[in-house]
């Protein structure tokens, strides 16, 4: 079984993230409902006219894409694989929107050709005539694990030797913010404001020089708080490590926080802990900014300013595992590793 | 294998309705939209509330209708498998959708922040949900998730479902999808006038159009170790997804993507284009679809097969076609019959193909079946005879 590479990574996020050096955090807004990402110079990659008919998100990850590929030395993938939770939300409202307000008349197919979830990768696979195996994945907050999860099988079953994975959401005016307001009206206290983001990466079988290995990807629609310690411990078993020098997680001030404490406060209690969403705010594919960050502390050997971070001893990060979590269902683990 | 389209709700359903050429194409009557006489549709004729006795469902539930049909598609799937327990193998579950929660969305959109009926809806919007109720009423725990590339979504659903079989990680799988008819799409594709006011008529010269449908289908996919000594229905042995990368919702006049989707299925499943008994095509309707697909089939048979669309009997199911033509071309290799391509009179001049337009009797050991989507999604799957 051939080993998957994790050979670049890619962020455009609510901080300065993209193309960037050196990583610090500056503390979110935490009072509007809403925060929208810092939008990098588009126009470095993609033609003005083609900017002024794409909505956000596919700028964002056509943008993010195609300095993940260059990054990775990526020409043209054998595969584009992308996940969103939301979909392209922003020119479904305005489709939504006409619907009701013409009463079903007087109606251009823009937004609704648009609105289609597969729109991203639609459209990075059309700019670079791409004409290789494409694929989106909708489910919620493993809506990014599934494509990252794809893809590993892809390289580990041969069917393929390089590919673009990535996670993108737009926030949209309507539907986030009315989450936000439900969330909050149903009492389970979640002070993260709802945002936005893309992260991409480059995958292949091939080690280069900033390379890191995905050795595991896990998705489990349920798993009982008392037995995600356990689980943690048979994935770090399978890939032959006893232990691990860091842990991410999707902690966001919600009353499912327990989940992340209980996994946490027995073998790993002396693990360096690190928390992400208070920094980036929350969408279904913000897990994709954890493996950015975990990608970045394992070619940096440092965690960057401003997170929340528990660390009890200072060691070099050879082993990085994520493990996130939404409303109690769509668990999911990955694991890092320097090679 | 577990379905509910407009030609039925079970899969016995669907047998009789094919072998009996009898289309399930009507006028749309479960909901109101300013499109009802002007447009043919593939309703189920089954409300959410009949759908919803019908799984126990408690009255203040938030199901979509997408969640409801794919319930009550994965139930029959389960029953058929003669799985009562879910949880004595690595069981997962991948859905297909295009609407998602929308059926409910833009029903309750403009009264979200005043309404507490409506308020329910808001965090059953995005696509995922259906599939995470579809895992909870069925408790599976394992890996579940969703696929949404347009009109191919269930077809790379399969495909996922094989691979995570393949690698090991999942003994048993669920894969298929879920798609009510709604107004967001009936008016998407209503704005890019591709829909039909009579019942379609694919791969004829003079076709108008698609009619949208509305089903959920789901089959079962097990390994070896899990299976013991239960029937085999039929192999997955090819699949194959390619993009056009031509046009966000064309398809390119040679059918490239839709030629590189089959070919990749034929190489997977180490057969020869010769070996294809049937096609079961996408077949939309639309001018298209069916002159793209066309070209691509002759480019790469040069003996056609016997092919057929049957979307004139279901309508065009959106992310649910892949799973629905799999059981169709399933049953077709049970029945070793091609079910007829309904409605067609005259060839399009420029391919010159004729499908079958009556039900025929044939040797079928490998079915080849094509789901094509906005996107440029190409996806092809070959199921062949156990």
């Amino acid at each position: 079984m051939k080993t998957c590479y994790i050979n670049s990574a890619v962020s455009i996020s609510t901080q300065d993230t993209f193309d960037v050096e050196k990583l610090v955090f500056k503390p979110l807004d935490y009072s509007s409902s809403t925060v929208r990402v810092k939008y990098p110079e588009f126009k470095k990659f993609i033609s003005p006219i083609a900017l002024r008919r794409m909505s956000s998100a596919v700028k964002m990850g056509v943008t993010a894409s195609q300095l993940a590929m260059s990054k990775a030395e990526i020409e043209v993938p054998d595969a584009i694989l992308t996940g969103t939770g939301m979909g392209c939300i922003d020119a479904t409202e305005t489709f939504l929107e006409a619907i009701i307000a013409n009463n079903e008349d007087f109606l251009t197919p823009t937004a609704f050709i648009q609105s289609t979830h597969n729109t991203v990768g639609a459209q990075i696979a059309l700019g670079l005539k791409c004409k290789s195996y494409n694929n989106t994945y909708v489910n919620g907050a493993v809506s990014f694990e599934s494509a990252l999860l794809d893809a590993k099988l892809c390289i580990e079953l041969d069917e393929d030797n390089s590919i673009l994975v990535g996670g993108i959401d737009e926030i949209g005016t309507i539907f986030c913010d009315l989450q936000y307001k439900n969330e909050l009206k149903d009492g389970s206290g979640i002070r993260l404001p709802k945002s936005e983001g893309a992260h991409f990466f480059g995958l292949s079988n091939i080690k280069k020089e900033n390379s890191i290995c995905l050795k595991s990807v896990e998705v489990l629609h349920h798993l009982k708080m008392d037995s995600i310690e356990t689980h943690a411990i048979s994935i770090l078993k399978k890939c032959g490590l006893d232990e691990v020098d860091a842990i991410i997680t999707g902690h966001k001030n919600d009353e499912f926080d327990v989940y992340y404490e209980s996994f946490l406060e027995n073998t790993f209690q002396n693990t360096t802990q690190i928390r992400y969403k208070d920094v980036v705010g929350d969408y279904f594919t913000v897990s994709g900014f954890a493996v950015f960050l975990a990608q970045y502390m394992l070619i940096n050997q440092t965690i960057p300013e401003g997170l929340t971070v528990k660390q009890n001893k200072v060691k070099p990060f050879k082993t990085i595992l994520l493990y996130n979590q939404e409303q109690g269902q769509n668990h999911s683990f990955i694991l890092l590793t320097t090679c | 294998m577990g379905i509910i389209s407009a030609i039925g709700h079970t899969v016995e359903d669907h047998r009789t309705s094919l072998m009996a050429s009898k289309s399930g194409i009507s006028t749309i009557s479960n909901f109101k939209t300013a499109h009802a006489n002007s447009i043919k549709v593939g309703e189920i004729k089954k409300t959410n509330l009949e759908l919803s006795k019908q799984l126990n469902l408690p009255e203040n539930h938030n199901y979509t209708r997408t969640a409801l049909l794919g319930c009550i598609a994965v139930k029959e799937a389960l029953a058929q498998a003669h799985i009562s327990d879910v949880s004595n193998y690595k069981t997962g579950l991948i859905s297909a959708t295009t609407v998602g929660g929308m059926d409910k969305s833009e029903l309750h959109f403009p009264d979200f922040n005043s309404s507490e009926k409506a308020e329910k809806y808001i965090s059953s919007h995005h696509a995922g949900d259906s599939t995470n109720k579809i895992a909870n009423y069925f408790n599976i725990t394992e890996f579940v998730t969703t696929i949404s590339t347009a009109c191919s979504s269930a077809t790379n659903a399969i495909m996922l479902g094989v691979r995570l079989i393949r690698s090991g990680h999942l003994d048993r799988v669920i894969v298929g999808g879920t798609d009510p008819l709604c107004k967001f799409t009936i008016n998407g594709f209503k704005s890019l006038m591709i829909l039909s006011d009579e019942i379609c008529a694919p791969f004829d010269s003079n076709r108008k159009g698609l009619n949208l449908g509305e089903a959920g289908a789901f089959l079962i996919l097990e390994s070896e170790r899990v299976r013991q000594d239960k029937p085999i229905l039929a192999y997955v042995s090819g699949y194959g997804n390619a993009n056009d990368a031509f046009h966000q919702t064309a398809s390119s006049e040679n059918g490239d993507g839709a030629f590189l989707a089959m070919q990749k299925a034929l190489k997977l499943a180490k057969i020869q284009p010769e070996h294809i008994d049937y096609i079961n095509a996408h077949g939309t309707a639309t001018v298209n679809n069916d002159a793209s697909e066309s070209a691509a089939i002759k480019r790469l048979f040069t003996q056609v097969p016997k092919f057929s669309s049957t979307k004139a009997f279901t309508g065009h199911t959106l992310a649910t076609a892949g799973a629905v033509e799999a059981i169709i071309s399933i049953l077709a290799i049970q029945e070793q019959a091609v079910f007829p391509n309904l409605n067609f009179k005259n060839p399009i001049p420029e391919s010159g193909l004729i499908p079958e337009t009556k039900l025929v009797s044939a040797k079928i050991d490998h079915v080849l079946s094509n789901s094509f989507g906005f996107g440029g999604n190409c996806s092809t799957l070959i199921l062949s005879k156990a």
